[in-house]
């Protein structure tokens, strides 16, 4: 006799009118493929946890972007945030599609130098930018972002000793009327810093201001802060222009456009809360060509989007470890990823789907990761169908910060894969193994030996 | 345990208890157990029955079974007998 | 206090206005062209005598110095000290009366080109003709001056044997054997210095040949062409073509290639003026001989400057091209000419910019089958799509979900707005507002009768008023969407036209990225 198909038994008491607030049915339709490419087959051949990536949504996205702005103002450029994802096959979508580089330490310069972007197309922001970094860029004339009077000072001495001359931009904090201000970067425009470090600037020989840069926070859910940051920066500029004569060439806003994760402790989805690029678009174009530049004066907006074009673009394949029932009676279901790869698990509640088709009866579960640590949590609360040992899961939005911040503690990377734009799976970034890590020790010779 | 007498069991899988007025839903499964459960069956049957009527491993049925009995006790359906 | 500088515009003067008998600044020209007027002593030392002359008291009085040095002061004096000097015996009365004729000449010269320079047209030779009327008319009611007499003329000396040069004909073919037409021309030529012999002819010919190609094949051409003319004229008129020889030489000259680009069309206009030219000879022949004057080159003079005044009052002018800069050397106007036409073809256009930034899509082009029709054929309608070709996203329920709404839409070129519509009401999705189907609109003038009309615009958006100047690549208005037509929602329209009104009809145009 056919045996029949198993499924865990299972009850449910009934609460009458108490309904979930969010409906019945948001995040139970399984997610078997992905860009046409069955997530069993992925997990078949890459193992699993893996992490992939959507070339095809990385261009639509990054195309719509640009869209968005270009059709709002004359002259755009976007440089791709190297600190969101700097897996060479990532930028280099971008950089095919057309982005400058946007970078923040000197590995992140050699990666971008090293995937053959010009250096007079790289952005190098940051405040920790060594000797030999400031000389890499001054040579390749990359844009140097000066964050603070030290850098400023330094990079004087380095070109006088170099017998050279540099393009620069400021870094400038300000009030936008949000909260957190970020006035721990770059020099501040309320109190006068900027326009001091404006006014050093210029008077030196071997400094050319080409630009102002500011970046005023991340996952911004506000578009009129981007409308204050640009009128700021415009103030400056015309400023720079009536005071010394010079016309800034660019402004670049930085980044900090949202992406439509859900962040933890919002009442609503990201989906719904999160203002679409047009919407920032739209602010900030229609504050700088109502500022008052001549028409052929003004600066070309320059923008380090990271996070808005890649997250929805990036999926984790997990499998389920083990199902448990905690004391007080919550299911736990326990995955091969934890906070140690999902390190966006302590920002946002992912949304989270099955890889294959189940019945309609879910359950509240926590969800736990491979640590063995207390804080490895990757969602408190979700309720997902009855999952098992050796179940797929999908986690969305993952494509930002995750591959630069992950860990390696307890368990080590896995492997990244992108699909092409018709569907064909490549491997961009190897699992580390054992070797990787012993490639890294030194055993000092007297450590060798012991008895036990 | 013993399972509370006066549950009212519906085929599509709808449990009545008319003591404490609760309400709940159950599965295939769950309400097969319930049933098997009403007619004085020992776990021990229950879980062979089961074994043989459907495509599980031995481990993962010992598992669910018991992790039912939790629920079920939970929910205060069955009575844990001294 | 004569600057050498002085000197050598003088010297320049002098030889150019040698030169400028034969419409040239050609140096070599200019030099043989003394040396063949030397060739008669007598009219030699008049001629360079009327030319220095001249050249100083324009110099004197204050006349522009360019001019002065390109000969043109000089050259009337030329001819008429030449006329003067062949008239008259040189006595020391001559040199007087020849001083104040070419103080005269000069006085009508500023005076007539004062009016015909107004007009766009030369004076030709028309001062010294009109000074030697004077001059002969009053000299020949005193006894100041003896006349000479000429056995050969080959000018216009009316009361003398005008068959006369048939004789010198005769004399020089013995001693030549080449056709009698092309001895004509030379004749011809040498005649314009005044003097019947071939020899300076020839030289004058050889110098003029040096000087252009197509000037001489012009003159050479327009007097064998004026020969065969009069030869079908009649027999009785051969003395025409040696006492006008000069006229169809000078006419080819000024027509076939200084005052117009020389091109088939200016050789064509030369043939065709030629029995103009004897028309005019013979009716000022008639008109002039009741005071016995002759009529030297005012047939030419006269063709030459009514000709160029009806090429100017044209107004469309095609075929042929009245020469803007001079440059004194037809080999050199038609390589000019060329090239420039070639280098500057698109700056017959305006530049017109596509009215957005960024990349759009036209919907509908020229001659568009759902609303560009007739009238209004030659006009563009843009939309955005994204990637999947879409034309909106989130459905496409609201006009906000299109991505052509509300973006910014700017001015295709400079000009002045003189017609805004903005009160129209924005259209929802699949709403046709038939009554108003241009929606909000913009009319600029960008001058010269070209006009731009863009259409679809989102209300209240206007960002200039009528009367406004604006430049190219202003903004202008967030766009937006209207219907013409289901299917075509959420367009933007852009038409240009010749007349201003709203609705008017359009013409195709180019524009630049």
């Amino acid at each position: 006799m056919e045996k029949l198909k198993y499924e865990r038994p299972f009850i449910k008491k009934l609460n009458a009118g108490l309904m979930n607030k969010f409906g019945t049915r948001t995040e139970y339709t399984p997610h078997t493929h992905i860009d046409g490419v069955a997530v069993k087959e992925l997990v078949a051949k890459y193992g699993s946890p893996v992490f992939v990536i959507s070339e095809k949504q990385i261009r639509r996205n990054y195309q719509n972007a640009v869209r968005a702005f270009k059709t709002r103002y004359p002259k755009v450029q976007f440089a791709w945030s190297y600190k969101t994802n700097y897996i060479n096959a990532v930028c280099n979508v971008f950089h095919q599609e057309g982005s400058w580089a946007e970078v923040v330490s000197g590995f992140e310069y050699q990666k971008a130098k090293g995937n053959g972007v010009p250096g007079n197309k790289i952005i190098f922001n940051g405040p920790d930018k060594t000797v030999a970094d400031l000389e890499l860029a001054i040579n390749d004339g990359a844009m140097i972002h000066i964050d603070h009077f030290d850098e400023l000072y330094e990079l004087q001495e380095l070109l006088t000793r170099l017998n050279k001359k540099a393009r620069v931009a400021i870094r400038v904090n300000m009030d936008t009327g949000i909260y957190p201000m970020w006035d721990r970067f770059g020099f501040n425009y309320e109190s006068g810093q900027a326009w001091n470090a404006i006014t050093k600037i210029m008077a030196s020989d071997n400094l050319e201001l080409t630009g102002l840069h500011c970046h005023i926070g991340t996952f911004m859910l506000s578009t009129a802060a981007y409308g204050v940051a640009a009128a700021k920066l415009s103030d400056l500029a015309m400023n720079i222009k009536s005071r010394f004569g010079k016309i800034i060439q660019y402004l670049d806003l930085g980044g900090g456009f949202p992406s439509a994760n859900t962040l933890k402790g919002s009442y609503l989805p990201g989906a719904d809360i999160v203002p679409s690029i047009d919407e920032f678009a739209e602010v900030i174009t229609s504050t700088l060509l109502n500022y008052g530049y001549k028409q052929d004066e003004l600066p070309l907006l320059i923008l380090e989007t990271g996070r808005a074009l890649i997250d929805d673009a990036g999926y984790l394949l997990g499998s389920v470890l083990a199902t448990k029932r905690l004391s007080d009676g919550r299911r736990a279901t326990i995955m091969d990823f934890g906070v140690n790869i999902l390190f966006t698990a302590f920002w946002y509640d992912h949304k989270i789907s099955p890889a294959q088709e189940f019945t309609h009866h879910t359950e509240d579960m926590v969800l736990y990761g491979p640590l063995c640590m207390n804080i490895d949590v990757v969602r408190e609360s979700i309720s997902l169908p009855l999952l098992n040992k050796g179940d797929q899961v999908v986690v969305h939005k993952v494509g930002a910060y995750n591959m630069t911040q992950w860990m390696q503690f307890i368990q080590m990377r896995p492997n990244v894969v992108m699909i092409d734009v018709n569907g064909n799976p490549h491997l961009i970034r190897n699992k580390e193994t054992i070797d990787t890590l012993h490639d890294m020790e030194v055993l000092p010779d007297y450590l060798k030996k012991f008895e036990l | 345990m013993k399972l509370n007498k006066n549950l009212a069991v519906s085929e599509t899988g709808f449990i009545f208890n008319p003591t404490s007025g609760d309400s709940f839903t159950a599965n295939e499964i769950g309400t097969e157990i319930i049933n098997l459960m009403k007619e004085s069956k020992s776990i021990a049957d229950i879980k062979t029955a089961l074994l043989d009527k459907y495509d599980v491993e031995g481990n993962q049925l010992e598992k669910d079974v018991d992790d039912f009995m939790v629920l079920l006790r939970d929910n205060n359906l069955i009575q844990y007998e001294r | 206090m004569i600057k050498k500088h002085n000197i050598q515009t003088l010297a320049e003067g002098i030889v150019h206005s040698y030169a400028q008998i034969f419409f040239s600044q050609d140096k070599v020209l200019g030099l043989l062209l003394m040396l063949c007027t030397f060739l008669d002593p007598v009219l030699g030392v008049c001629g360079l005598f009327a030319v220095m002359l001249a050249n100083l008291v324009a110099t004197f009085l204050g006349f522009d110095k360019t001019q002065i040095r390109e000969g043109i002061f000089g050259f009337n004096a030329l001819l008429l000290g030449m006329a003067i000097g062949y008239d008259y015996r040189l006595t020391p009365a001559f040199w007087v009366v020849l001083s104040f004729a070419i103080l005269l000449a000069i006085i009508v010269q500023a005076w007539l080109t004062g009016i015909l320079s107004k007009q766009g047209l030369p004076v030709v030779s028309l001062p010294f003709i009109l000074t030697a009327y004077i001059v002969t008319l009053a000299i020949r009611q005193t006894q100041l001056l003896e006349v000479v007499n000429h056995n050969a003329y080959l000018l216009d000396n009316t009361f003398f044997n005008p068959f006369g040069v048939l004789d010198t004909l005769e004399e020089g073919t013995k001693s030549l054997s080449f056709p009698t037409m092309i001895k004509g021309y030379f004749l011809s030529l040498g005649a314009i210095f005044f003097q019947a012999k071939l020899a300076t002819g020839v030289l004058v010919g050889i110098g003029l040949l040096y000087h252009s190609r197509i000037a001489f094949s012009l003159t050479l051409l327009s007097f064998c062409w004026a020969w065969v003319c009069i030869d079908l004229a009649g027999a009785e008129m051969h003395w025409l073509k040696y006492q006008a020889g000069a006229n169809f030489i000078f006419i080819a000259i000024a027509v076939g290639c200084f005052y117009i680009v020389p091109s088939l069309y200016s050789y064509l206009s030369v043939m065709l003026l030629v029995p103009l030219t004897i028309m005019a000879h013979l009716a000022f022949f008639k008109l002039f001989s009741t005071w016995m004057l002759p009529v030297y080159t005012l047939a030419f003079s006269f063709i030459t400057i009514v000709f160029l005044a009806m090429l100017r009052a044209r107004s469309v002018h095609q075929y042929l091209q009245l020469i803007v800069i001079q440059y004194y050397s037809p080999e050199k106007t038609i390589y000019k000419s060329l090239s420039s036409a070639s280098r500057y073809k698109n700056n017959l256009f305006k530049h017109i910019q596509l009215p957005f930034w960024g990349d759009w899509f036209v919907s509908q082009g020229h001659n568009g089958k759902h609303t560009h029709l007739g009238d209004w054929s030659k006009a563009f309608d843009f939309i955005i799509l994204d990637s999947e070709l879409k034309q909106y996203h989130n459905g496409g329920t609201e006009k906000e979900d299109y991505y052509c709404y509300n973006k910014p839409v700017i001015a295709p070129a400079d000009g002045h707005v003189i017609e805004v519509v903005d009160y129209v009401d924005d259209n929802n999705v699949a709403a046709m507002d038939m009554q108003k189907n241009w929606g909000n609109s913009i009319v600029i003038d960008h001058g010269d009768n070209l006009y731009s009309q863009l259409s679809h615009l989102k209300k209240d958006s206007l960002k200039v008023q009528a009367g406004s100047y604006v430049k190219k690549v202003m903004l202008l208005h967030p766009v937006v969407i209207q219907v013409g037509r289901p299917s075509l929602t959420f367009i933007s329209n852009c038409k240009i036209m010749q007349r201003w009104a709203l609705k008017q009809q359009t013409i195709p145009y180019r524009t630049t990225c």
